[in-house]
């Protein structure tokens, strides 16, 4: 029998914020830049294994309607961070997806983020060929610790 | 974030709704509940409660604004934390959360804007209640 997973509905949460405002297409993208782990194999086969602790930072990219209720929010903490960084409080977060097997049955998949700050500022474009682009708040935050929850 | 428990045991959790939709959703209420009649004469009765809750969840208007602030809230029936969405309630056992879900949000979402009405119109109350009851 093959394994079914229907997903959609997900949720993401920074800094006990709910978000809602998230505009189109990628709207919350989780990745992890970097390996784990490295292995480096040698002469006669020899390996040679190393943990990457920077393999459990991740970087979270947003997109949000642009002057939305939820940009602002986050503008806020962006402001705040640049203003005083050696008093940023770190943000946390949890980005759940909703799972569901084809039969009804929902689980939930969840990244629980810690320890994070803004990499990158807030682009702006202006654009007369009515691209939507424009009309789009990226933020791009990196988090130290984001391990993953099923349930 | 706002946490609650709702009567199956499941958590409700939200967060407020922005000014403009909190501001739409107290406004459908005071529409909604306008044609409601509250007489100082008469105690508060069962009738009023009945008034109250028959007009409050039959409104289609108060039904759209909770839609609204209902996708900043968050359910949890021990399957993780996920978003109500038109199938949370589905399952017979959560539909006892619902409305106790929909007064949680209401009633949060409502309050920050009738806070400080109280103290503003209380001598207006009792001048209103002083004409009605007449001299001592």
């Amino acid at each position: 029998m093959s394994t079914i997973a229907l997903s959609g509905s997900d949720s993401i949460i920074i800094n006990n914020r709910i978000f809602a405002d998230l505009a189109d297409g990628n709207v919350a993208e989780l990745t992890f830049p970097n390996d784990i782990a490295t292995v480096k194999t040698g002469k006669d086969g020899n390996s040679i294994y190393g943990l990457n602790e920077t393999g459990k930072q991740s970087e979270l990219k947003l997109r949000l309607i642009r002057g939305s209720s939820d940009d602002k929010f986050l503008n806020g903490l962006l402001a705040n961070q640049q203003l005083n960084f050696a008093g940023t409080t770190l943000m946390v977060g949890q980005f759940i997806k909703k799972i569901g097997d084809g039969v009804g049955n929902i689980k939930s998949d969840t990244y629980i983020m810690s320890g994070g700050v803004f990499t990158k500022q807030v682009e702006a474009k202006s654009n007369v060929e009515g691209e939507s682009e424009q009309s789009v708040s990226i933020y791009t935050m990196k988090f130290s610790n984001s391990p993953r929850v099923i349930t | 974030m706002i946490e609650k428990k709702l009567p199956s045991g499941a958590t409700l959790k939200f967060t407020l709704a922005p000014f403009a939709e909190a501001k739409a959703l107290y406004q459908s209420c005071l529409e909604e509940l306008r044609g409601l009649r509250v007489d100082p004469k008469e105690e508060v009765d069962v009738n009023l409660f009945k008034d109250l809750f028959c007009t409050g969840l039959s409104s289609k208007k108060i039904e759209a604004c909770l839609e609204v602030c209902l996708k900043r809230a968050i359910y949890n029936n021990g399957k993780g934390d996920l978003k109500i969405g038109d199938d949370t309630f589905e399952p017979v056992e959560a539909r006892q959360d619902y409305i106790p879900a929909c007064f949680e949000v209401a009633k949060e979402n409502i309050a920050p804007f009738v806070k400080s009405l109280y103290a503003e119109y209380s001598p207006l109350w009792e001048k209103i209640q002083g004409v009605t009851k007449g001299p001592a």
